[in-house]
This record gives C-alpha cells, structure tokens and sequence, in this order.
C-alpha cells in the first residue's frame, strides 16, 4: 500500500513541491538519491534531505563490540611523518572518524601539523596511504602555500622511495604518483573571517562531504581565535560551543573522515575557586574555550617546548595514557626528534 | 569538480601559492630570511627593545611598498599609525634620498621628486589614546583601504595606548580579560583586511622583562617537572625579554619578528679595545625569527645603512647552534 506524500511532516512548501513535479507517493521517492531528488525537483540539498529522512525508516543498525573493533582496525590512519607523533594520535597516525584537538603555545606546531596532514592524507592508496583529499578551514591566516609546497615535494620523495622499494617484489608498473601541482589542488582552503561564517559553514560540511566523499581530511585552524574574538555572551558561546562540538563529531563519524581542531593556549589567572593559587598569585597556562569545551573533545593533544625541543602530550584520550613524545619540524615536515 | 553549498568561496592551496605575494624589505639578506618579504596576508609583528630598530624597519617598508611590483613592491601607498612617538619624518627623508639613488638605475622615474613624490605617499595618522585608536583601525581604516591604494598599514605601536590605560579601575583579571577582547577584535579586523585588500599589516610591540612567574613550580602538583608548558619560545626564553601584551595577542600573530640590540655601553667597552674610532662603531643587532608558518627560526645579524635595516650574515637557529648564537641572559 503506497503512502501518500501529504502524510509526510513536511512543511507545506516542500511537499506541494513535490506534488507539483509528479511525486504523489513515498514509494516514487523510493530509487532516487539525495542529489538526484534535489536536482529534479530543484530545492536545495538540504531540504532534499529533510525530505529522504522522513521517508526513511530509521537506520540504525546494532553492531556488536568486536564488529566495531574489526571496522576500527581497517580504517587507514594518517601518519604524521613522526612514528613517536603517530603514537600520540593512536598508533599508525590519526584515525578516521575521530575528532582531535590540538593544542599549544604559538608558534610551537599546531598549523604545522595541520599542513602535514593535508599533505600525508593524499599518499597514494597503492602505497598503503589513505589517497584522500583535505579540506583546511583557516580562521587566523596561517595557511601559507609556500610551505605545504615544501612539505609535498618531500613528501612525494618520501612516496618515490616507497614505491621503489615495492617495485622489485610486485613487478607490475609503477602507477603514477601525484605531482605538486596535483597535491596543491587536493587541499580545498577556506578562509573563514568571523564567527558568524564559521558557524554556518561547520553546519554545512557534512552535506558537502556527502556530495564530494574524496574528503578524508578537515582541519579546522583554529576554533579559539573566531570565537575569542566574538562578542558572543557567555551562553551564547557555550551553545556555539556544543553545535560545533556536535556537527564536528558528526562530520568524522558519518563520513569516516579525520577531524582536526586546533585551540589557543590562555593564561589562567588565580580563582577563588584555587585558593591556594590565589594566595601565592602564580599564573598558569592552560587551553583556551574553557571547560565546556574541554568536555567536548575525546582526543586532545598538547604541545609543548622543554627546551629547545617540541614534545606531544596526551591529555584527554579513551585508550591512551598520558604519554610524551618529542618530534621535530623541519623544512622537509614534521619528522622524528633525534634527541 | 564544481564545489557547491559552501557559505565561502573555496579555493585551493594551488590557487592561493599562484596568487602570494610578498613586499620586499630592500634588503637581499633580509628578503631571504623573510622568504621573500612581508606576506600581504595576515599580521607581521616586530618587537624588539628601545633603538633596536623597529621604526626603521617600517620607514624602509613605508618606501619599498611603493616600488613597482617587479622590483618586489606593491606600487601602492602606505599608513603610518603612531602613538607614542611623533613621526620621525626627518629620518624618512633621509632615507628617500637613499632611495632615490639606490632605485634610479632600475627605474628613472623613481629619481625624480615630481614623477615620483615618495612623502606624499606615506600617509600619516596619530592614535592618542585607546579610544581613537579602535575606533581609527576598526572603523576608519576600512574606509581608506576600500578608497585608496593603500598597500601598508603600520602601526607603531599596537602596545603603548594599551600599557598606559589606568589599571587600578578594576581587578586584574577583569582588565585583561577586557584587554584581550579588544585586541583580538582589532586583529580580527586586521586580519579580515588584509585578506581583502591584500595589505601588509605590520604591528610593532614593545618588549618587557620575562618574568620568571611561570617557571616557579605551580600549586597544583604537576606529574612531570615544571616548567612544563612555558608561554614562551625557547629563542625568547634565551632573550630575557617577551613581546608585551602577554599570550592572547602570541595567538594574534602571524609572524613573530624580534629585534635584539646588544647593550651599547656593554659592548663598546669589549669591543672597544681594539682602534675602530666610536664614531664607526655599532652595537651588535640581531634580526630573530622566533615563529612564522612558512619560516625556520633563523637570526640574522644586520646594520642600520641609510636605506635602512642591511642584513649581514645568516644563522640558521638549529638543535646545536642556539646557545651560540644568543646571548646568554644575565640573571
């Protein structure tokens, strides 16, 4: 027995639509995608999805533990061209549909990061890398081409090498490995000047990931300086705070993509909530956003100079300790520290 | 790939390393430390102790800005914000005139005051106070850019309106945290302009003792020694001496510039043993890059010459070379 659309809570707009072009059923709904739907009927892809929700029954499919477990160790980490890094992140690199958060002084290697990972996501798939493309959302201007040029012209050395050590075993021929020029185009830059333009581009990355699934990247540099600069009163950014935490999350897990959020370091001043501190006046330094945000985020990571040496450190993760590890920045990308 | 339903025009790494463009500081060395120049995107701060040279540094930008863009500049005008400092407009004619001559052999219109009126083409605007001054670079500013080729803004500097705002009116805490919503307003702003109308923004900042308030151990027991997040970059931790305006503002930053001159009393009675006449002699000046998203950390000694600031020799601040290169602070 076919449903008629107008039992659909769909607001009135959107089904006379429908009506209008010739679907009188859900079942004429039924063999058409997202895409094709919004296309047809020419509404947006937001609202065609609105519409694919009602129609769908609710997907959601009970998986055992170790299932998920065996899913989880297929995915294809990103490495971050430090082994001792890679095991701060997990073991192999960062893991799809995981959100991280990076943190740390300025100046000390979070856009570093983020640009290396733009670079090392794109590894050809035959040489056992993810071969996605990456998505670098910029909110202070960091993004400096010149320098993920340097990163992937050592990185496609790092590539030639690999590729030449498999040959002699597999004997087939070498497929071609991406230029500069090639990995230049693989990373999608989005310059986002105020909050205002980051709230609404976060809400519309997961439709966009949906429509071009070569993403396997986003980095988000940084959330703290848009909202910090707002003048968002503290509810409101609490709230910011949660919706972006939220379509973030969403966004790694639907889509199997490594999300990458970086956050500024702020200076703590005693609180009458650490009398201790108040009495010997001593300031510290801890993440910026506050402890709202610090709730949000599964993974986070810090930063840190001991000396002239930059060290990684665990803060907040579901299966590692609290470990450290040094690694180094050169002008070849981020590398193992040699101390 | 058409790339659709984004609030944002996206664009590509490629398409951004097409488009880059830097202003030259007229001096090889110095442009190779740089990468180049100052980048037309983001905000270049340059901080540095009283006489080390920060005024100069943004005089010769005032003047490369107006080179044609195939002598690496950005045939534009400049602004030239001061605040607590009047404008030393002598020192800028002095150094046209080192232009001039320095600029006629590759362009002759650069040698003549009427084709070419460089003074006319360095805009002047003074800040007072704190007041006039969010309102001159949040407000103002756009308007002029969006008017005029305008291809440099200066501000000289972003830390003294600050700095002398009474403190006793309210807590600490509170100040600060007023502080630094104000700033990163304002660098917000900044930041917004300079991706629009592809300007150089170079903020100069006043320097302060490095408390050693963080490398006291914390109450708070901490399960590895202290220090163990240091605000600070190991280069600056060398120095003694911080850019002021604290952390937040650190975030603000693109590029990191420090300027270090040795103690000019200090170093003329070392060095002075030998015959050079004190006439001739200039204490040392060291040019530090302490962060910046495309550059190494690299210091490089210069001179002040009549065009400016002149690189001298380069020194890559590696794993090794640190403790050389810096001088060792005195406690």
């Amino acid at each position: 027995m076919s449903r008629p659309i107008a039992s659909l809570n769909l607001s009135p707009r959107l089904s006379d639509r429908l009506l209008h072009m010739g679907y009188r059923c859900v079942e004429d709904l039924k063999d058409i995608s997202t895409l094709e739907l919004a296309q047809d009927v020419g509404i947006s892809l937001a609202d065609a999805q609105l519409i694919m929700q009602h129609i769908q029954p609710a997907d959601h499919p009970i998986v055992s533990a170790s299932q998920l477990f065996q899913k989880e160790q297929q995915r294809i980490a990103i490495p971050t061209g430090s082994k001792a890094l890679d095991q701060i992140f997990g073991s192999m690199g960062l893991e799809p549909g995981r959100l991280y958060e990076l943190l740390g002084v300025p100046g000390v290697g979070k856009t570093q990061l983020g640009m290396q990972l733009c670079v090392n996501v794109q590894t050809p798939q035959h040489l056992g890398g993810a071969g996605g493309q990456a998505i670098f959302i910029d909110t202070e201007g960091t993004f400096v081409a010149e320098r993920a040029q340097q990163m992937a012209q050592s990185a496609i050395q790092r590539w030639e090498q690999t590729a030449l050590a498999q040959l002699p075993h597999s004997g087939i021929t070498p497929t071609p490995l991406p230029t500069v020029e090639d990995i230049l185009e693989g990373i999608l830059y989005l310059r986002v000047l105020d909050v205002a333009e980051l709230d609404t581009l976060v809400k519309q990355l997961r439709t966009f990931c949906e429509v071009h699934p070569g993403y396997k990247l986003v980095v988000l540099d940084s959330i703290a300086f848009p909202i910090r600069a707002s003048f968002l009163d503290k509810t409101q950014r609490i709230r910011l705070l949660h919706t972006l935490g939220y379509e973030l999350h969403a966004l790694a897990r639907e889509h199997e993509l490594v999300v990458v959020i970086t956050n500024q370091m702020t200076t703590r001043f005693p609180t009458l909530s650490s009398p201790a501190a108040q009495t010997s006046g001593t300031k510290s330094v801890s993440p910026a956003l506050g402890d709202t945000w610090s709730d949000i985020c599964q993974y986070r990571v810090v930063f840190y100079w001991d000396g002239d040496t930059r060290y990684a450190r665990v803060l907040k993760s579901p299966f590692l300790q609290e470990l450290s590890a040094p690694f180094s920045i050169e002008v070849t990308g981020i590398e193992d520290s040699n101390v | 790939m058409s790339i659709q339903g984004l609030c944002i025009a996206p664009t590509t790494a490629k398409a951004l390393l097409d488009n880059s463009s830097r202003l030259t500081t007229g001096d090889p060395t110095l442009d190779k430390v740089l990468c180049g120049g100052i980048p037309t995107r983001g905000i270049t701060e340059l901080s540095g102790g009283s006489a080390s040279g920060k005024t100069q540094l943004c005089l010769q930008l005032c003047l490369t800005v107006q080179l044609p863009r195939s002598l690496g500049g950005l045939a534009g005008s400049a602004i030239y914000f001061s605040t607590e400092n009047a404008f030393p407009s002598r020192r800028l004619f002095d150094m046209i005139d080192a232009f001039r001559m320095r600029y006629a052999p590759y362009r002759s219109t650069l040698w003549d005051p009427a084709t070419h009126p460089w003074g006319e083409k360095v805009l002047l605007s003074h800040l007072p106070d704190l007041e006039t001054q969010e309102h001159l670079l949040l407000f103002q500013l756009p308007v002029l850019l969006a008017k005029q080729e305008v291809k440099l803004v200066v501000i000289d500097s972003i830390t003294a309106n600050y700095r002398s705002e009474n403190l006793d009116a309210q807590p600490q805490a509170y100040y600060y945290a007023d502080r630094l919503q104000g700033l990163f307003r304002l660098a917000q702003r900044l930041k917004s302009l300079s991706e629009i109308y592809g300007v150089a923004i170079v903020c100069i900042n006043q320097v302060s003792d490095l408390m050693l308030d963080f490398d006291h151990p914390t109450t708070i027991p901490r399960p590895i020694p202290t220090p163990w997040i240091h605000p600070h970059h190991p280069v600056i931790q060398r120095l003694g001496k911080q850019p002021a305006l604290g952390l937040g503002w650190s975030h603000c930053v693109n590029i990191r510039i420090m300027l270090w001159r040795g103690d000019p009393l200090l170093s003329t009675a070392s060095t002075h043993a030998s015959s050079d006449p004190p006439a001739a002699f200039q204490s040392p000046r060291i040019l530090y890059i302490i962060f910046a998203p495309h550059l190494p950390s690299q210091a490089v000694e210069y001179i002040i010459a009549p065009t400016g600031l002149c690189g001298q020799s380069l020194q890559t601040l590696d794993r090794a070379s640190p403790t050389m290169m810096l001088p060792i602070v005195s406690q």
